[in-house]
């Protein structure tokens, strides 16, 4: 539904997207910008341009044109301002407060933590161990080769095989053994 | 694989999304592949979704409130282990407790036995010979508190305290000199204990 043929969206319509889309729209520009205040700032510029133009886009790729508008944007504050990549680690200490906003997403929150942290307890000691290294210890993977006496290749297939079972059973909660 | 435009010689596995965006948000990408991967983002809405998810799952472990701790091995086989906390934050909270209450407990052990063992320090210190000027000096402090007749026996006062003053009423009476054990003691304890 939108208002005329001018491409604009209903308010009401966009205000849902908001609802549904921005807190994977937040992770996915914050692993983009590293920067929470450039990360706010195209957030803005990317609902705005879901009011003035969203209208253009068909309802089923709507999620899509937010996402490659958000990027698009993105790409264009990077270039004005020649953002320098900070590491996230550093930046997800703070992230906590940050992703919450109202008490259910809070406690939604606290749900998504408490599925990484099965996850990760279940995950093979050898992977485990590599990630606990490579996360809170903040080690290389050379580093972690060296500590370990394993060849580098290892280290990064075992992460690889982490990554991978642990982005699934936060997908699929269910899977958890 | 995806070939990328733009005459991109780089490849990547796209079925392995997950590990490609997490590669990226670690800067363990270099300048060509975070380029090539970035394009990969414009076009793949599959890859903007993994990136998404490759941050709330470092996020997410970030939060984790836990210390681990890694043994490294000395053989080639990596093992783990993560304290209590891991499996709950509550156990955290109730090691933190139990630390605090044995603490306390500790430091009141500490000061409640701390007086008597400066008692029994004080009982333990070896006695030192009194010389003839301090027995001298003690027994003229004697004679003139006994001259002066100002005990008072309550109707609380042991024994012991009437015998002393039976005792020194016959010495005054007999004028000879015995020197009681307890005049010894109080000659022979350090100045510090008496005042």
């Amino acid at each position: 539904m939108t208002t005329g043929n001018d491409g604009k969206l209903d308010p009401e319509i966009v205000h849902q997207l908001f609802e549904t889309h921005v807190k994977e729209l937040r992770a996915f520009l914050t692993g983009l910008l590293r920067d929470h205040d450039f990360v706010d700032e195209v957030i803005q510029l990317t609902f705005s341009k879901a009011l003035q133009s969203g209208g253009q886009s068909n309802e089923e790729t709507r999620k899509g044109w937010l996402f490659r508008v958000a990027y698009h944007e993105s790409m264009g504050l990077i270039r004005r301002n020649k953002i320098h990549k900070k590491s996230l680690n550093n930046l997800c200490q703070t992230t906590k407060s940050y992703w919450t906003e109202t008490p259910e997403q809070r406690l939604l929150e606290t749900e998504n933590i408490e599925q990484i942290r099965m996850a990760l307890k279940n995950l093979p000691e050898s992977q485990q161990a590599i990630v606990i290294a490579r996360i809170y210890e903040s080690k290389t993977f050379k580093e972690i080769a060296i500590d370990f006496g394993l060849p580098l290749g290892t280290v990064l297939t075992r992460m690889r095989l982490a990554i991978k079972t642990l982005s699934r059973q936060i997908d699929n909660p269910s899977e958890n053994p | 694989m995806t070939d990328l435009p733009n005459n991109s010689s780089i490849k990547f596995d796209t079925d392995d999304l997950d590990w490609l965006a997490f590669q990226y948000i670690s800067n363990e990408l270099s300048e060509q592949e975070s380029e090539a991967f970035e394009e990969l983002l414009a076009q793949k809405q599959e890859a903007r979704e993994a990136l998404a998810g490759a941050t709330q799952l470092v996020a997410g472990l970030k939060s984790i409130e836990c210390v681990p701790t890694v043994q490294t091995p000395a053989s080639t086989s990596g093992k783990a282990t993560f304290n209590a906390s891991l499996n709950s934050p509550f156990r955290s909270q109730q090691w933190a407790l139990v630390s605090c209450a044995a603490v306390i407990l500790l430091v009141t052990t500490f000061l409640l036995t701390k007086p008597v063992s400066r008692e029994a320090s004080l009982a333990y210190t070896a006695p030192t010979e009194p010389t003839q000027e301090d027995l001298e000096h003690v027994l003229d402090l004697w004679f003139e508190a006994s001259e002066e007749n100002s005990f008072t026996i309550s109707l609380n006062s042991n024994t012991d305290a009437i015998d002393l003053i039976d005792q020194q009423n016959v010495l005054a009476d007999n004028q000879t000199l015995e020197i009681p054990d307890w005049l010894y003691t109080a000659v022979s304890l350090p100045e510090e204990s008496v005042n």
